[in-house]
């Protein structure tokens, strides 16, 4: 049997069984009582009727057909990974009485009372958080940035001998969970009287391998005539470092950085180890600790959740391709 | 006209004066570590001294007094005259803590110490005890005085020997002044030491050699200079910490301040077996965090195929789908999880709204200990979408158009092509992506943290492994514990990977 | 199959990829699209094979309107420049592809797929994967796999554009002994003149999308239709002197002059393009009004022959000379023309006059 005959049996067999579901789908409702079921019934008649016509069409419909339902299935995902940041800021917006619906209300009264972000802010310090998530978030990406310049530097254009070999195992180092790391880290940082400093936060993440990896790939990448040459007119590493190779490698640099600010800003467990006082925490451990402040009042909650995911959600707007084209190649490296 | 420097002209000024800087700076860093490091040892030396005459005074007071009082009162006597001896001892116990610490400071011998205390200890008993009694009484304290004497001095030292150092090391509380130069004194001395003899080494290639060899030298220091912040870092916050967690498993009943038990398997042990009768939250968290990695991961990906696949054409609003299936991985877990839990809420969540409207009942996702998984699995799933979109969707990228023409032009239908050509062509994408995913699935922590309120589930039956290992070092301060418990999942990552690894080798060749 | 291509026109946006192309293509012939990048050639390769939908125009397989049918409907086999085999399969499992598509049994997929790796020379080495072949080796496999399905018409978009020089020759001739011996319509694409010149029965040349002349060899050489034929055949390229009509003859700007037979006919133009090939001249012992005086700037050899570098009309051109006529630089010679490869076209237009 040929394809399109057989496309057409399917075709009128759907259709068949369309029409049929459809016609039983009222007929269920004294049997079962369910309404769900009802429904379904109803839907998966329409939808089977649709897809039998759609079959015994031309190639053209049903090429436009394909596209329709891609479409439709994209747009349905999308609202499934959408719906929680919606109902996160939707729910900031609404008073505590609103809160207390059920079924719960799909839109805020007032779109515009700000009232939860004034509370919010008024029963823990958020203004605080911020801060110190700003600060330790610019102090983590610099210091890093420069010490993943330099080692990856080193590691691509100067010689020095076992250069491989200490790279392969750095390499195997990066394996190892942070979660088996923190025990110690936490002990050394106790020990130094640093913890519950935004110190704490920022220096045991001064050097990371991975991020060298991939600076260092990129480096590599760059022909070694160009630093051959710059050698022979006299130019030293240091000038050469940051005149030629830091400018060329810059898109690579912004996607560590990124990746970086991000890592930093959304850090929870180690905040929640070392930080003690509520002057020094960050904004998702102050979130956190805001939950038993916030008790039963979820709006408070919602509120604060949508001020500390807002800047990220900017920076994800802004550098939307740099950070996905990151993420892909360093997770291309395995 | 002036000669134009050469490169090497430069080279050869610039080679000797690193050198010389090299050699200034790592003798100044050996110098300053070593002598940091004998200052905290001397320090800690100071404090053990003091600790001891502490010790000293108060064991001597303390056994003092008891031994008296066993001696004048022993067991079964008359609790009249055990209350007289106790009264007349704690009256002088005062005093007589002065005098010891006065002698102490003299430097006088524990035996005159001990004598004297003895002394006034019995002299106070004696004191309050009844007329009647008191000279046999005295008789007794007079026979038993030099057993009671020689008794105190042993305990003083034994005492005294228990202080050394390397307790009092131990022992110091966080806030003391100087406390990390006392506390890592041994550290810093090794560093020390090895900057200085690095210093010195280079120093004598410095006098032994010509400007050449010096220049040389110095070019070869360079990359140092660039290496020396990065290595810092890894040394101690990477390697320092692995090599020390792996012997901390084995340091039993390591405790944060540092002191331990023993050595042995006995972290182990907990972590593994239990103390019978009692439950064994790390197998609870292992059991969960295993079933937790073997549903998400694989519901993930098949949905992330799917969608990947939706997404790989030339779409219309193609920024729009970007950013709506990519947020979730930007933003905190934290705060989605806050999201989640408000969703999930029993009486006012917006997932029993749904449920009712199609006339089911509502669920208690959150209370009830059987939803946690599901509720903690859904979220999972949530969450490690976006990223495994990404890759899949580069790994479809990556697969050249040319084999869907010919595909197409042999006249093979879409059906076949995604199963003979595209999957085929995925399927290292989709191997990594397992990997990556099972990886960070094992080590789940903050979802739970969030989900249910700081527990781990709503009767403690939601462990993960990285919550247990929080558990034991922030709650019990348990880090040998931890350390174990650590190790082990390392192992289970490590051993769930290499055997992912093999089945996607012999898949591939099949 | 016959293969017939009426008016077709491919335009996308503002940019007209082909334009009006005509062409009939005869069964059994290896016909090579050639031509410069950008000229069209893989746009009407690709409207062929349906890949890419037709602004105007027709196709038909012997007598067949295919314009409108999707590719897999039209009976072709395809060749790409990158080969496109499947890396996961192996190269038995690349041929026999195509055939499980028309779902034919195993045994029977096997045993064509075993008869097309003879032919292609391939036949020990069917468990390989291509990751494991050469660069030839894999595009036997590629045409094999196109050929499998007893396809009416084969595509090769510049199939030995990847391969080296060495590799290209072998590949040719592989590629026309392959042809001969299914007989199957093979159209070829390349920018290669000496590909095409040495293994096509006829040869299709296009320019700016559209059709510059579809000839054998011999008549595209000794008989282009326009400038652009004339100067895109031949090694080295025909020279090229500028001049005007008058009077009968080809005046040159600084004056010279010279007759030859048909030039009366022309009419006086402004300008025109007198174009030689490099073999067409003859040495003469003295001037003549159908000779040109030419001085001699330099000579060299190349090879067999001796080709000397000459000035005529304000203009150098290159000429074969024997060396028996011992030239040397800054001689005065007198050339006279063949009657072959001498041609007269129009300046602008490209139009041959002569």
């Amino acid at each position: 049997m040929t394809d399109s005959a057989a496309r057409r049996r399917v075709g009128l067999t759907l259709q068949l069984l369309g029409w049929a579901l459809m016609l039983f789908s009222p007929a269920s409702l004294p049997l079962t009582g369910n309404r769900l079921l009802a429904l379904v019934f109803l839907v998966s008649g329409a939808g089977s009727l649709a897809l039998g016509l759609v079959l015994n069409h031309g190639y053209r419909v049903r090429a436009v057909t394909a596209r329709i339902i891609r479409y439709a299935l994209l747009t349905l995902g999308m609202l499934a990974m959408m719906f929680p940041f919606y109902w996160m800021i939707s729910s900031a917006f609404k008073t505590s009485p609103e809160m207390n619906l059920f079924p719960p209300s799909m839109a805020p009264r007032n779109w515009l009372n700000f009232d939860n972000f004034v509370i919010a802010f008024e029963k823990a310090p958020f203004a605080r958080y911020f801060l110190n998530s700003i600060l330790v978030m610019l102090g983590s990406v610099g210091v890093t940035a420069l010490t993943t310049i330099l080692a990856a530097f080193a590691f691509s254009r100067l010689e020095f001998p076992g250069r491989e070999v200490i790279f392969s195992l750095l390499l195997s180092m990066m394996m190892v969970p942070f979660e088996m790391l923190v025990i110690t880290n936490y002990q050394t940082i106790v020990k130094v009287t640093l913890n519950d400093s935004l110190y704490a936060l920022v220096l045991p993440f001064i050097s990371s391998i991975f991020y060298t990896y991939i600076l260092r790939n990129f480096f590599q990448s760059i022909p070694s005539g160009l630093y051959w040459s710059a050698r022979v007119d006299g130019c030293t590493n240091w000038r050469y470092l940051w005149k030629v190779m830091v400018p060329i490698a810059r898109p690579s640099l912004v996607t560590i950085i990124l990746l970086n600010a991000l890592a930093s800003w959304n850090s929870f467990m180690w905040p929640l180890l070392v930080i003690k006082s509520d002057l020094n925490r960050t904004l998702p451990f102050g979130l956190y600790t805001f939950t038993t402040e916030a008790g039963a009042n979820n709006e408070l909650l919602m509120a604060a959740s949508s001020v500390v995911v807002l800047p990220m959600i900017i920076l994800f707007l802004i550098a939307r391709k740099q950070i996905i084209r990151g993420v892909a190649r360093g997770g291309i490296k395995g | 006209m002036r000669p134009a420097v050469t490169q090497t002209h430069r080279r050869r000024i610039a080679g000797p004066r690193r050198l010389a800087v090299h050699i200034v700076l790592f003798g100044l860093l050996g110098l300053l570590l070593l002598f940091g490091g004998i200052r905290g040892r001397m320090m800690l030396e100071d404090r053990t001294l003091g600790m001891r005459g502490t010790v000293r005074a108060d064991v001597i007071l303390e056994a003092g007094t008891a031994l008296v009082r066993d001696a004048l009162a022993p067991e079964g006597t008359d609790p009249y005259l055990l209350r007289q001896v106790s009264n007349g001892l704690s009256s002088k116990k005062r005093t007589l803590r002065d005098s010891i610490a006065a002698l102490i400071a003299a430097g006088e011998t524990d035996e005159t110490i001990a004598a004297r205390a003895a002394d006034t200890l019995s002299e106070g008993a004696l004191a309050r005890v009844e007329e009647a009694q008191r000279p046999g009484l005295s008789a007794l304290m007079d026979s038993r005085r030099a057993d009671i004497i020689t008794a105190l001095v042993q305990k003083a030292l034994e005492a005294e020997g228990a202080v050394s150092p390397a307790a009092v090391r131990l022992a110091l509380p966080v806030t003391e002044p100087y406390y990390p130069l006392m506390y890592y004194y041994a550290a810093l001395l090794a560093l020390g030491a090895f900057f200085s003899l690095f210093a010195l080494a280079l120093l004598l290639v410095y006098l032994k050699s010509d400007t050449e060899k010096r220049a040389r030298v110095g070019q070869r220091l360079e990359p140092m200079d660039y290496l020396l912040p990065f290595f810092a870092g890894v040394l101690l916050f990477t390697l320092y910490p692995i090599v020390r967690v792996v012997i901390m498993s084995f340091q039993e009943r390591y405790r944060l301040e540092g002191s331990f038990a023993g050595w042995g398997l006995g972290n182990y042990e907990y972590v593994l077996a239990g103390i019978p009768g009692t439950t064994n939250y790390f197998l609870q968290g292992l059991g969960n965090t295993f079933l937790y990695v073997l549903w998400t991961v694989p519901i993930s990906t098949a949905l992330a195929i799917i969608i990947a696949t939706l997404l790989n054409q030339k779409l219309r609003f193609s920024a729009l789908f970007q950013t709506t299936y990519f947020l979730p991985m930007v933003t905190s877990v934290t705060a989605v999880g806050l999201v989640w839990r408000w969703i999930f809420n029993k009486n006012f969540g917006v997932l029993n709204a749904v449920l009712s409207f199609f006339g089911a009942n509502p669920v208690d996702w959150l209370q009830k200990a059987g939803n946690s998984l599901t509720v903690l699995t859904v979220f999972g799933i949530w969450s490690s979408l976006p990223f495994t979109i990404i890759l899949l969707l580069s790994g479809l990228q990556n697969i050249d158009e040319t084999y869907y023409t010919v595909a197409r032009v042999d006249g093979a239908r879409s059906l076949r092509i995604f199963r003979r050509i595209t999957v085929p062509l995925l399927a290292p994408t989709i191997g990594l992506v397992l990997i990556i995913n099972s990886i960070s699935a094992f080590k789940v922590f903050t979802e739970v943290k969030v989900l249910f309120n700081g527990y781990p589930g709503p009767v403690k039956n939601l462990y993960t492994v990285v919550y247990f290992i929080y558990d034991m070092m922030y709650e019990n301060r348990e880090l040998g514990r931890a350390a174990a418990a650590a190790i082990v999942l390392f192992l289970f990552i490590f051993l769930f990977t290499m055997l992912q690894r093999w089945i996607q080798r012999r898949w591939k060749y099949d | 199959m016959q293969v017939v291509m009426r008016g077709l026109t491919r335009h996308f946006g503002a940019t007209r990829a082909v334009e009006d192309f005509s062409v009939t293509l005869g069964d059994g012939e290896l016909v090579c699209l050639l031509g410069p990048s950008g000229c069209g050639k893989s746009t009407v390769l690709n409207m062929l094979a349906g890949i890419v939908p037709v602004s105007a125009g027709s196709i038909l397989f012997d007598g067949e309107d295919v314009t409108g049918l999707p590719p897999e409907q039209r009976g072709i086999g395809l060749v790409f420049q990158n080969y496109a085999l499947y890396p996961h399969m192996t190269v038995m499992g690349n041929i026999t592809f195509p055939l499980e598509i028309q779902k034919l049994p195993r045994e029977e997929r096997e045993e064509r797929a075993r008869a097309m790796a003879e032919l292609v020379h391939m036949q020990g080495l069917l468990s390989r994967k291509p990751r494991e072949l050469s660069g030839g080796q894999q595009q036997r496999v590629a045409i094999a796999r196109a050929l499998v399905k007893k396809p009416r018409l084969l595509l090769l978009d510049e199939p030995l554009s990847n391969l080296d020089a060495r590799l290209r020759l072998e590949m040719r001739e592989e590629i026309r002994r392959i042809q001969q011996e299914t007989r199957v319509t093979t159209i070829f694409v390349t920018h290669d003149q000496e590909e095409a010149m040495s293994i096509s029965d006829r040869i299709v040349l296009m320019k700016d999308g559209h059709l510059q002349q579809h000839d054998r060899l011999q008549e595209l050489y000794n008989d282009p239709s326009n400038q652009f034929v004339a100067d895109f055949l031949g090694n080295p390229p025909i020279n090229n002197i500028p001049g005007k009509i008058k009077g009968g003859r080809f005046v040159t700007v600084d004056g010279s002059a010279v007759r030859l037979p048909g030039m009366e006919k022309l009419k006086e133009s402004a300008a025109v393009n007198l174009s030689v090939r490099a073999e067409s001249f003859l040495v003469e012992d003295g001037p003549d009004e159908d000779r040109l005086t030419c001085r001699v700037d330099s000579v060299y050899q190349t090879g067999k022959e001796e080709m000397a570098v000459l000035h005529y009309g304000g203009h150098g051109f290159r000429a074969y000379i024997s060396s028996d006529y011992g030239l040397k630089k800054g001689d005065t010679v007198h050339l006279g023309l063949r009657g072959r490869g001498v041609f007269v076209f129009d300046l602008q237009t490209g139009e041959r006059w002569l």
